[in-house]
């Protein structure tokens, strides 16, 4: 007992030291983020790239749109003026106030209307979809009596065999309504209960698509409450497609209701006339919402998907007529010399929250081989200590200070008797 | 035997015990009494929509009262005993020291349990009558990693009294604060639900902690 109890507390020690040091070194090793922002240029048909460091002028570049190396590919510096110009799309706000907007690009009409009307401008975080959900939702009302929509009133859950309503006022059952959607959902082929849900529930918005369901099959639907009664449509697909997540847009091109992903990690397009499913041409890059952070930038000529992880920042673009691959750019993220020379001292890190959740667990990162030196230098200390001392419990914990490195040398240096 | 120790830890953790149970009730009642402000203000409805859209819980207040109430039981049940060298007349008791320490601290924890089951059952009922059972059982859920945290503060501080070197006590002390914060990374609720268990295991296994002191007392590694 007394053993297990001494090798709970250098257990216990190693991995507190685990997550405080490397949380201490980064935090006293700030590195500045120069992520740079990539726009379709219609104009030129070019990716143009905006870098930005801290007290630093902005960075303009060009790059073909399926470049190697996009920030070095030539030497071309654009003004913010040019920019503007080259990205009407989005800084046509800008070009207006100098009266410099154009009346047509690429044979489409730039009137402020079409501009805006086609804007889509969606961020997604994998925190607000890695997180537990109590299994209650809320349904609003699509089609209010007013014009400007309301709160919603009543929340839904699911059952084995169907959804079931629940009054907020009175935290009891709605039967009728549950019954009605259960039914129309049912007539649908909806396969109870749904395994992915995304709405945006907000009073706020302009409109109210209710949720992007995907059933127990796999099976994309449409789903929402429009004055009190069940809209249920299912999204044309192939059978041997199943829906992983789906994320509904809600955005001012009301012809886009969403984007969904496959369980291969192919990317669709949700159109809402005649609820068409449309697979983006992305080729080989995977879209994972669930790991990636997303953002989607529609406008009259492009759709531009943004997907950053921990390994980098890929971007793609999408003709906006056809759909098809007009260019793609992958930014590697650059390591900082502190988190380079982390990598010598840390042979591993020790974390319990995450950027890509919103969850609670140890999670083990970082690996490195390269910290093996200095894992066997301290090991070596605490064995010479531990030979010069005769104490068994130092050259024990010679042998796990190869593996812990610094984590194991400092509560063997400071515990021991 | 163990009866006569039970009534020694009882004697001397009784204010301690009565203090918690008052400090826990009264921030329980002022988070009930928080959400019947916003139901009387904003109607029941908003206490739904706040909970499923903006995640929280509404019972904030009470997250570090169960481990303000580890740490009063476990100062003022192991402080007398390294008074006036009294741990040494406690392990001369006719009783095998692991039996001894395991009732010491088996009365601290029975104590706390049933300041935590109080508090737990009100917030149950409470919540029962307002919400749905998926979200009153999502904020049980939310609330066991700071029991947790009460716990283990109050076996943290029985090893931090009971070891008797100041350099010592101040590195378990330093531990206990890395142990403890872990339950407080993550504010989103039902974050910590897929590791309540392993938590629940590492909490239990604390215990032996005030172990490892006191026999390096028996040892004579301390004064």
């Amino acid at each position: 007992m007394k053993k297990l109890s001494t090798i709970l507390l250098y257990i216990l020690s190693i991995a507190v030291l685990s997550w405080f040091l490397p949380w201490l070194y980064a935090l006293l090793t700030p590195t500045p983020s120069a992520e740079p922002f990539c726009a379709f240029s219609p104009v030129n048909g070019q990716w143009i790239i905006s870098r930005s460091a801290p007290g630093e002028k902005p960075q303009i570049t060009v790059a073909s749109p399926f470049s190697n190396d996009p920030l070095n590919e030539n030497d071309i510096r654009l003004t913010v003026a040019m920019r503007d110009s080259l990205v009407p799309q989005l800084y046509y706000r800008q070009l207006i106030a100098h009266d410099l907007l154009p009346d047509s690009i690429a044979g489409k009409e730039t009137s402020v209307h079409n501009l805006r009307t086609k804007e889509v401008f969606f961020n997604n975080s994998p925190r607000e979809i890695n997180k537990h959900t109590p299994g209650v939702w809320l349904m609003m009302e699509s089609m209010p009596v007013r014009v400007d929509l309301s709160d919603p009133e009543e929340t839904f859950r699911f059952t084995a065999d169907g959804i079931e309503f629940i009054r907020m006022a009175d935290n009891t059952v709605n039967t009728d309504r549950s019954c009605r959607f259960t039914e129309a959902m049912k007539s649908r082929g909806f396969t109870f209960p749904a395994i992915d849900l995304s709405a945006n529930i907000s009073s706020k918005k302009a409109y109210d698509e209710g949720y992007l369901m995907t059933d127990y099959d796999g099976k994309l639907y449409h789903v929402k409450q429009q004055a009190g009664r069940p809209y249920v449509a299912q999204f044309s697909l192939p059978d041997s497609v199943k829906i992983s997540k789906a994320i509904i847009w809600e955005e001012s091109d009301r012809s886009l209701l969403g984007m969904a992903v496959d369980t291969d990690g192919h990317p669709y397009l949700l159109k809402t006339d005649g609820h068409l499913a449309v697979r983006l041409p992305a080729g080989s890059i995977k879209v994972n919402p669930r790991s990636q952070t997303l953002m989607a930038m529609g406008n009259l000529f492009n759709i531009t998907l943004r997907l950053s992880d921990s390994d980098g920042t890929q971007w793609l673009t999408f003709d906006a007529d056809d759909l098809s691959l007009a260019g793609s750019l992958y930014f590697p993220r650059q390591k900082s010399a502190a988190a380079t020379a982390a990598r010598y001292i840390f042979p591993y890190t020790l974390s319990f929250v995450s950027v890509y959740d919103s969850l609670a667990y140890p999670r083990i990162s970082n690996l490195s081989w390269l910290a093996l030196p200095l894992n066997i230098l301290l090991a070596v200390i605490l064995m010479a200590i531990g030979i010069r001392r005769k104490n068994c419990g130092l050259k024990a914990g010679a042998a796990v200070t190869v593996i812990f490195g610094i984590y194991s040398f400092i509560p063997f240096i400071l515990l021991h008797d | 035997m163990t009866k006569a120790i039970l009534i020694k830890e009882y004697i001397k953790t009784r204010r301690a015990f009565w203090c918690s149970l008052l400090l826990s009730l009264f921030f329980t009642g002022y988070a009930i009494s928080g959400i019947n402000r916003v139901v009387a203000t904003h109607g029941i409805e908003h206490v739904w929509l706040i909970m499923l859209l903006k995640d929280q819980i509404f019972i904030d207040a009470i997250k570090y009262v169960p481990l303000l109430c580890g740490l009063l039981i476990g100062l003022s049940q192991m402080i007398p005993e390294m008074q006036l060298n009294r741990l040494k007349l406690t392990l001369h008791l006719p009783v095998p020291t692991l039996r001894l320490l395991l009732t010491m601290t088996g009365a601290g924890v029975a104590e706390l349990t049933l300041i935590y089951l109080i508090q737990f059952a009100i917030i149950t009922i409470y919540y029962s009558s307002l919400i749905a059972p998926e979200m009153t059982w999502s904020v049980l859920l939310t609330s066991i990693p700071w029991y947790l945290a009460g716990y283990t503060a109050y076996f943290f501080s029985a090893a931090v009294c009971l070891e008797g070197k100041w350099r010592r006590r101040i590195l378990l002390s330093l531990l206990a604060v890395g142990v403890l914060s872990v339950y407080y990374f993550q504010p989103i609720p039902g974050a910590y639900n897929g590791m309540l268990l392993p938590a629940l295991v590492v909490t239990l296994l604390l215990c032996l902690l005030a172990f490892t002191s006191v026999n390096r007392f028996k040892q004579g590694l301390i004064d």
